[in-house]
Order: C-alpha cells, then sequence, then structure tokens
C-alpha cells in the first residue's frame, strides 16, 4: 500500500468514524440529488482581518469529507445545498448553508474542504 | 465663532440622516471596526467626514473673506448573505425538480451586496444633488456643490458574509473668515507706562488691568 493509499485509508476512521458527524450534500443545482455522508465540521475559523491584516475568529462552518465518499463531488461554481447539525452532536438539528466554495482539488489528500455562507429566507 | 467646513459637514450628516429613513444609516465619522454584522442589509452605512479642505491664494485673498474649497468624504459600506427560499430542503421526501428550482433560484450574497451598493450610490446622491438641498439644508450660501466620482472597491467575504465598500465625495466652496483671537479668559496684564504731563509737573502712571472680573 502506497502512501497516499494509506492516508485515504485513514480518513475512513479520522473523518467518517466516532469523530464524525452526519452531513447531508445537496445538488448541483442540475440534479437536485442528496447524498448523505460523515466528515468533520468546523463551525468557528480563523481569518485574516481584510482591514487591518490580523486575525480574527468568525462564525464560518468549513465541512471537511472524504473524496471518495462523495459522487459527484462539488465543483466551483456549483449551487449546493449542505445540512449540518447546528451543534456538535450526532442526532442535533441540522441547519441548511450554501456551498461559498469548495477547496482546490490537489491541495489535499483523499478530502474536500467546503467552506459554507449562511443564507436567508427570502422575504 | 467656528469655521463654516464643520458647520458643512454637520449639515451633510443631517441632510443624509434626514433622508435615511429605515434604508441606511450615517455616521458622523470614520469606525475603524465594523463588525460585519452591523451593515447588513438595510443597516448598510454612510461615514461622512471632512477629508480635505483648500484655500486658493489669490490677491484679494489677504485679509479674507477666504476661498475653501471643502472635500466632505463619504465612504459606503454594504454587507449581505446569500438570500433565497430552501425551506423545501428540510423536507426528506422534496421532489428533486423543486429541490433543483430552489437550488437554482436562490440569490448569491456577492450580487445582492453588488446591487445593494448601487442602490446606497443611488440614494445618497440624489439626497445631495437635489435641486432643493443645492445649499445643503443650510440657511447661508454654499457654491459649487458638486459629486465628482463614486468608486466601488472588491467584494471582501467576512465569515458567512459579503462585504462591499465604496466611496464618493461631495465638493463645495464657502467662504471663512477668521474672527481673530479669542482673549483668554484671566490673563492679566500689568505694568506702567509713563506719560510725560505737560500741565501738572510730575509724572503721571496708569495703571492697565485687562482680566476679566
Amino acid at each position: 500500500m502506497n502512501l497516499r493509499e494509506a492516508i485515504e485509508e485513514d480518513l475512513e476512521e479520522s473523518l467518517e468514524g466516532d469523530w464524525g458527524l452526519p452531513i447531508i450534500l445537496i445538488g448541483p443545482e442540475t440534479t437536485g440529488e442528496t447524498q448523505e455522508v460523515r466528515g468533520q465540521v468546523l463551525y468557528d475559523t480563523v481569518e485574516e482581518n481584510p482591514e487591518t491584516g490580523g486575525t480574527m475568529i468568525v462564525h464560518s462552518p468549513v465541512v471537511t469529507v472524504r473524496r471518495s465518499s462523495l459522487s459527484p463531488v462539488p465543483q466551483p461554481g456549483e449551487r449546493w445545498a449542505v445540512r449540518i447539525p447546528i451543534e456538535p452532536r450526532e442526532d442535533a438539528d441540522k441547519v441548511t448553508f450554501v456551498l461559498d466554495h469548495p477547496s482546490q482539488e490537489g491541495a489535499s489528500i483523499g478530502f474536500i474542504r467546503l467552506y459554507l455562507g449562511k443564507i436567508e429566507q427570502e422575504t | 465663532m467656528t469655521m463654516k467646513f464643520q458647520d458643512i459637514r454637520d449639515a451633510v450628516i443631517t441632510l443624509l440622516g434626514t433622508y435615511a429613513g429605515s434604508d441606511f444609516r450615517v455616521l458622523g465619522y470614520q469606525d475603524p471596526s465594523k463588525a460585519a454584522e452591523t451593515v447588513l442589509d438595510e443597516s448598510r452605512l454612510v461615514e461622512a467626514y471632512f477629508k480635505r479642505g483648500e484655500f486658493p491664494k489669490s490677491g484679494g485673498a489677504l485679509n479674507g473673506p477666504f476661498d475653501h474649497e471643502i472635500t466632505i468624504n463619504l465612504d459606503l459600506t454594504v454587507g449581505k448573505a446569500s438570500e433565497g427560499d430552501l425551506a423545501i430542503l428540510d423536507n426528506p421526501s422534496a421532489d428533486p425538480e423543486d429541490i433543483k428550482t430552489a437550488l437554482a433560484d436562490y440569490k448569491e450574497a456577492k450580487q445582492l451586496a453588488d446591487r445593494s451598493l448601487d442602490e446606497l450610490f443611488d440614494k445618497v446622491w440624489i439626497i445631495l444633488m437635489a435641486a432643493n438641498h443645492m445649499d445643503l439644508g443650510m440657511s447661508e450660501k454654499v457654491s459649487s456643490r458638486w459629486i465628482p466620482d463614486m468608486e466601488k472597491d472588491d467584494p471582501v467575504r467576512l465569515g458567512q458574509y459579503i462585504i462591499l465598500t465604496g466611496s464618493t465625495r461631495l465638493t463645495c466652496r464657502v467662504q471663512e473668515e477668521s474672527t481673530g483671537v479669542i482673549p483668554v479668559p484671566g490673563e492679566k496684564f500689568e505694568g506702567e507706562i509713563r506719560v510725560e504731563d505737560n500741565t501738572n509737573e510730575g509724572r503721571a502712571g496708569i495703571l492697565v488691568d485687562n482680566a476679566t472680573p
């Protein structure tokens, strides 16, 4: 088994095992399909403040899922909705976000990060 | 008495505030730290502040009044999240066609922020350039009121929101007058001035005291 295969296999435990949370991916807009997978959810992230260059913590969820568990894999420019637990509990209610952008392919081995954006109910 | 540029600044802030209604907020200074949540939707922000003054020198300007060309900066900030109706996604047995429609129809934050800023430019320009606001709501004459440009910056993502900023400026001309230095209360001059008295022998002494009681 080469290193890439070993890493990919490890993701089953590290992303999808007991550490993972239930995630629902819906999309793209051309198919409207639903996929239920397990993955990691980071609820708050550290970002650079564009005004000051300093770091700040923002409530902007990022979901990490195993690429091989997805079919199809979200691509930049596609419209997806992602439903994640409202808090890091297996049975918590889910809340819907839209996909802002996925991480670039090639920047990681075996997994993809989904950067989510808030959606407000249209009035 | 203060210089008139301060009156102009206050008049612009008052004028924008009066007509802002619930469409936007007006601040009379630059806020260096704005949280994304504070500029969302109708809380979009206009910061109006004095930026620059020029005093063109001319032959007749030595003693005043002095022409003052004023620039009031107007910084605009809007924030938006995506908007749409994705309630259908809560239903596990939803029809894929309805899901496709919901996903295709929601409006992305980038587009909404762009339109929101355009609308804000529109409102600010119309308020400040209205014919009945030629003197910016002041009782005295304001010359050459003008908005020379508008500029939009690049959108930035701040957490779950898109923040978009832009700027415009209002220029006008007023005449300033220096009122001179106001005496400092309590300042006291004391001294003896010798004055020749030709009618009486000797000399006369005068004590000068300009202190306020």
